[in-house]
């Protein structure tokens, strides 16, 4: 069994076509700009939407653990730490603003899952595996991607952020045709600030996977204040340089999207980087891509 | 040219009315609200509208089923009702003409056939049934039969009743009731139970109709297409899918606009699965896709998405796709601004319009259907 967030069908912006992008939960990384914190536990949680919910206290009367109190004031309180994930107040929700932060999927559901758009797989179309980080369950996404082989996925991407064992890589790597790779930074000192690890075997790691031929498109996140200075950028790309199976080097500017999810999960708010300038991104797009 | 006098004609039926007609026994729901509002253009002046399907038939008691199937089938008795009557009001029609005996010779004129018999289309010049009957919506019903099916019979959250009074109330002050059937899956999203709900209904509506001309001989063809989507949104109550009173309905064979959160594929393959009906309606089934800007990085890459969007609608049994593509945001800005849009043309119906001649309704209805993807 596999946990999963989210599954996007028509996903069009994690490789070319039409691509169903499923998003595994668990990472080994603590980017400090996540945008998909659901993506960061392996552990099913608690989810709770404040917009949906309508304060009718149901939650609050079924919760054997106290996890649901309402204020003076009437506002829904959410003590996170304190839930088991009973499921109680999730099924007596009326409203749907409580929910589980993701599920489990046996190979074959999800790879049926997968398999319904396989009408409009074509030009380079077909499945992402996304995250969090999708290697860390690397056996159950080698399961996945060769049932969707066996249905006749054309083109399996694997969207990673690479800091997993090798042999994580080698386990799926007869089922994927490309892959996705974030690369954060080069520095080693300034990755471990804005993500918690070492890069050295993220960037080991990326260049063993270009010997193996399969195509690479490289993603560099922009985050103000973090990486957006040229040195850094630049330092990316001297890395990048040798590697001969690069297709595509895309800078993906800092979007605030998905910071509300961080509330809703428990979590403390995230700071904000604020916007990357125009002109910086000009700056920057001209050293991963010259010409 | 004589107007009206062309021999070719059709007409619709109300589907979403016609539930609501079924939920409360042949009769109108009761309401607290009713607006009215301007047709297609903002110019027009504003009116009530009250839907074509006729009340009067009870087709039952939908408290008293201890079953969906129960109530599924009071439903089709009320469609194949209404189905029916308006499939006579076309043959009235047609037996009018032809005792009246005038027709359009410009319109028939168009026709080689016509000139090539020297008959006019309704004295037999033309080789192909010219009646039909339009059944757009039913998506829309499909969410709401889905919509009762889960709340009142499989997960026993409400009563027919407690929904009743709730849709009385358009919703207000049963928000956590409304948030539960906004839960339930809608058509669209490539869900099989709800989608093939839908092509039942389809199904059976294109089957009534071979019925009714074994029985009569006179041909009314099928069509699973709409064209009073919006007024049918101010002229019946709200609905059980969770639809408040003038959100929009589905158009055609579409998904109710906002609803399909899977993308357009998802979309497509909900449809696809009424491909039997489809094809009894001689392909007589409009798909209208908006979708947004920006499909891919760049042109080269947006190109591509279409194309296996467009290849992948034909492979799973369409034959009809009507794609448009519409930055919602400028839409909204010409709302604001119609000065500055007036050169803003959007597909409505069968036809296109400028953006900034429309009512407010229907450009809410146009920028509330473009599909939102990922
Ligand atoms: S899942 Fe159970 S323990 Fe957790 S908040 Fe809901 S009722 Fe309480
Ligand atoms: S049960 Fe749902 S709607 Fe009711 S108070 Fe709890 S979270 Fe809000």
């Amino acid at each position: 069994m596999g946990h999963v967030f989210h599954i996007q069908r028509f996903s069009l912006h994690d490789g070319p076509g039409i691509r169903t992008t499923v998003f595994f939960m668990g990472c080994s990384l603590r980017c400090r700009w996540c945008h998909n914190p659901e993506g960061l536990r392996w552990e099913i949680a608690l989810q709770y939407d404040s917009k949906k919910c309508v304060s009718c206290g149901l939650c609050a009367a079924l919760c054997p653990n106290g996890v649901h109190r309402f204020s003076e004031g009437g506002v829904h309180l959410v003590d996170f730490t304190r839930c088991s994930l009973c499921g109680q107040c999730i099924r007596a929700c009326p409203s749907g603003a409580l929910l589980y932060s993701g599920r489990d999927y046996s190979p074959e559901e999800l790879a049926a899952l997968c398999s319904r758009d396989l009408p409009y797989y074509r030009n380079g179309g077909g499945v992402t595996f996304s995250g969090g980080e999708a290697l860390l369950q690397a056996s159950f996404l080698r399961e996945t991607a060769q049932l969707c082989k066996q249905r006749g996925v054309p083109a399996i991407i694997v969207d990673t952020a690479g800091n997993v064992p090798w042999s994580a890589f080698e386990q799926v790597l007869p089922w994927v045709d490309a892959f996705l790779y974030d690369v954060k930074a080069y520095h080693e000192d300034l990755h471990r600030s804005a993500t918690g690890a070492s890069n050295l075997e993220i960037l080991e790691n990326l260049k063993r996977l270009d010997q193996t031929g399969k195509d690479l498109y490289i993603r560099i996140p922009v985050i103000p204040t973090v990486n957006d200075r040229t040195e850094e950028i630049r330092a990316i790309a001297g890395f990048l340089q040798p590697l001969t199976h690069v297709r595509q080097i895309r800078l993906i500017p800092y979007h605030t999207l998905g910071r509300s999810k961080y509330a809703a999960l428990g979590l403390p708010e995230p700071p904000n980087f604020g916007a990357v300038d125009e002109s910086t991104l000009a700056l920057l797009e001209a050293i991963v891509n010259p010409g | 040219m004589l107007d009206g006098f062309s021999g070719i004609e059709f007409t619709h039926i109300d589907a979403v009315a016609t539930f609501e007609l079924a939920f409360n026994n042949g009769q109108w729901a009761e309401r607290t609200y009713s607006k009215p509002i301007q047709y297609w253009n903002k110019n027009g002046a504003a009116c009530y509208y009250t839907s074509d399907a006729i009340p009067g038939y009870a087709s039952g008691d939908p408290e008293s089923c201890a079953t969906f199937q129960e109530f599924l089938d009071m439903f089709l008795a009320q469609y194949r009702f209404q189905t029916l009557r308006k499939a006579e009001e076309l043959r009235q029609r047609y037996e009018d003409l032809l005792r009246d005996g005038r027709s359009s010779v410009l319109l028939n004129g168009t026709y080689e056939f016509v000139l090539d018999s020297g008959l006019d289309i309704l004295r037999g010049g033309f080789p192909y049934p010219n009646y039909m009957l339009f059944s757009g919506s039913l998506p829309t019903v499909g969410d709401c039969l889905m919509a009762v099916k889960t709340a009142v019979f499989d997960e026993k959250r409400f009563t027919i009743p407690q929904i009743k009074a709730a849709l009385k109330q358009n919703f207000q002050g049963f928000e956590a009731m409304r948030q539960y059937l906004l839960a339930v899956p809608k058509f669209g999203n490539d869900n099989d139970q709800v989608d093939f709900l839908a092509a039942c209904l389809a199904n059976h509506f294109c089957d009534w109709l071979t019925e009714y001309q074994a029985q009569t001989g006179f041909t009314v063809s099928p069509a699973l297409v709409g064209w009073r989507f919006l007024e049918e949104a101010y002229g019946i109550s709200a609905t059980p899918d969770g639809r408040r009173y003038g959100d929009p309905i589905a158009e055609h064979y579409c998904p109710t606009p906002g609803r399909a959160v899977n993308g357009p594929t998802a979309i497509v393959q909900s449809i696809a699965k009424a491909r039997d009906a489809i094809a009894k309606a001689n392909g007589v089934c409009a798909v209208h896709l908006s979708l947004p800007r920006n499909l891919g990085d760049d042109d080269e890459a947006g190109l591509a998405i279409l194309d296996a969007l467009v290849l992948g609608a034909l492979d799973s049994g369409l034959n009809e796709l009507n794609i448009a593509i519409y930055d919602p945001q400028l839409l909204r800005q010409a709302q604001q601004d119609p000065e500055h849009h007036e050169d803003i043309i959007v597909r409505v119906w069968g036809y296109s319009a400028r953006f900034v001649d429309l009512c407010k309704e229907m450009q809410d209805h146009v920028i509330s259907r473009i599909v939102r993807t990922g």
